[in-house]
């Protein structure tokens, strides 16, 4: 049981460390950056276990704790494999082009980055990249990655 | 603006993270983490590895659409439409933040230079050199958009380019040809002559010096 508990508070401290570190605020060293990234690597696999090992506590006695930690156990698990990043910082989705005649979201003095490949042009309003920080984007048979 | 080509196959990014202002990207297929500004992978199978970087030019809409009529452009996601900055939101910022000093910055065969915006606005098109090669800057009518190219040799000598009262051409000293703003030779003995394009980046000069040595 305590052995539980404490790969419990393990794997959560695993799932807040990278957007934790990830945080303007924090000061990063390279050695904090290799940790996030080590706990988001592993993350996926030890919340699969903790899971795992919960369960059986829970199947050979069912108390209030034994269910909480399968809880938490079970939100790792959920948590470990989504971008928690993402979900406050909004990744461009569905992205859509138009012709650069019809396009009107922007004033004419706002800034784009504008790109240029095979013959095929493209443009990227500053003010969508400064939103969405990047897109994962194709141009002709280029796949590029426009950031701000 | 980056390829998202290493080694032969296409990689998918995310967010990973914010380190100093700079995002950290994360690609799907391998986990790693990749830093946004200099394109290396930090962390992860694929650490060590450099994404190639596309050439892109910052420029007002009006600008783009007129040279690029052909051109598409992203649209805003409507259901982000009330998220999305406002055409004011960089003096926005530096009234929040105090201000913060806009330089255009150039990479080129290993030496770096960076130039005050601001000093830029005020004299255009300026010549000069980034490591070994003759660089010229030019800023738009707009104020903001502002480009660079290689100033090619004449004779042994770089030319050197000065700006034609009232609008945003260029005049050559050798030739006297006349240059748009696109880099081109519009009149004079060298007309429909195209300079090679040189990649700038605009910064913050304190995020730049943090990357650069000049």
């Amino acid at each position: 049981m305590k052995l539980l508990i404490a790969l419990t508070i393990l794997n959560v401290a695993l799932i807040l460390a990278p957007p934790v570190v990830a945080l303007p605020p924090v000061n990063q060293t390279p050695a904090m950056l290799a940790a996030a990234h080590l706990a988001q690597t592993l993350s996926p696999f030890t919340s699969l276990a903790l899971a795992a090992l919960a369960a059986i506590h829970v199947w050979r006695r069912r108390t209030w704790r034994t269910m909480t930690l399968l809880a938490v156990a079970l939100g790792c698990v959920v948590l470990s494999r989504v971008n928690l990043l993402e979900r406050v910082f909004a990744p461009a989705m569905d992205v859509g082009t138009t012709a650069i005649g019809n396009f009107h979201d922007v004033r004419d003095t706002d800034m784009v980055i504008g790109v240029v490949i095979g013959g095929q042009s493209r443009a990227y309003p500053v003010r969508y990249l400064a939103y969405h920080h990047m897109l994962n984007d194709q141009l002709g048979s280029t796949a590029l990655l426009p950031t701000y | 603006m980056w390829d998202r080509v290493v080694n032969g196959r296409v990689l998918r990014f995310h967010l990973a993270g914010l380190n100093h202002q700079n995002l950290l990207i994360a690609d799907e297929e391998t986990g790693s983490w990749w830093q946004q500004v200099t394109g290396e992978c930090i962390l992860g199978p694929l650490k060590g590895n450099h994404l190639r970087r596309i050439s892109s030019d910052e420029v007002t809409l009006a600008s783009w659409r007129e040279e690029r009529p052909e051109s598409t452009i992203v649209r805003f996601d409507p259901r982000h439409l009330a998220d999305y900055p406002p055409s004011d939101w960089e003096p926005r910022i530096a009234k929040l933040m105090g201000p913060r000093e806009l330089i255009v910055g150039i990479e080129l065969d290993g030496a770096s230079a960076a130039y005050p915006l601001a000093k830029l606005r005020e004299q255009s098109p300026r010549n000069e050199q980034v490591g070994r090669t003759p660089v010229l800057l030019i800023v738009g009518l707009d104020g903001n958009s502002v480009r660079s190219f290689v100033r090619p040799t004449l004779d042994g000598k770089p030319l050197e380019f000065y700006r034609r009262p009232g609008d945003e051409s260029m005049i050559d000293s050798a030739t006297g040809s006349a240059w748009n703003f696109a880099g081109k030779a519009t009149a004079g003995p060298l007309a429909g002559r195209a300079l090679e394009p040189v990649q700038n980046t605009k910064d913050y000069s304190f995020n730049w010096s943090r990357y650069h040595d000049n």
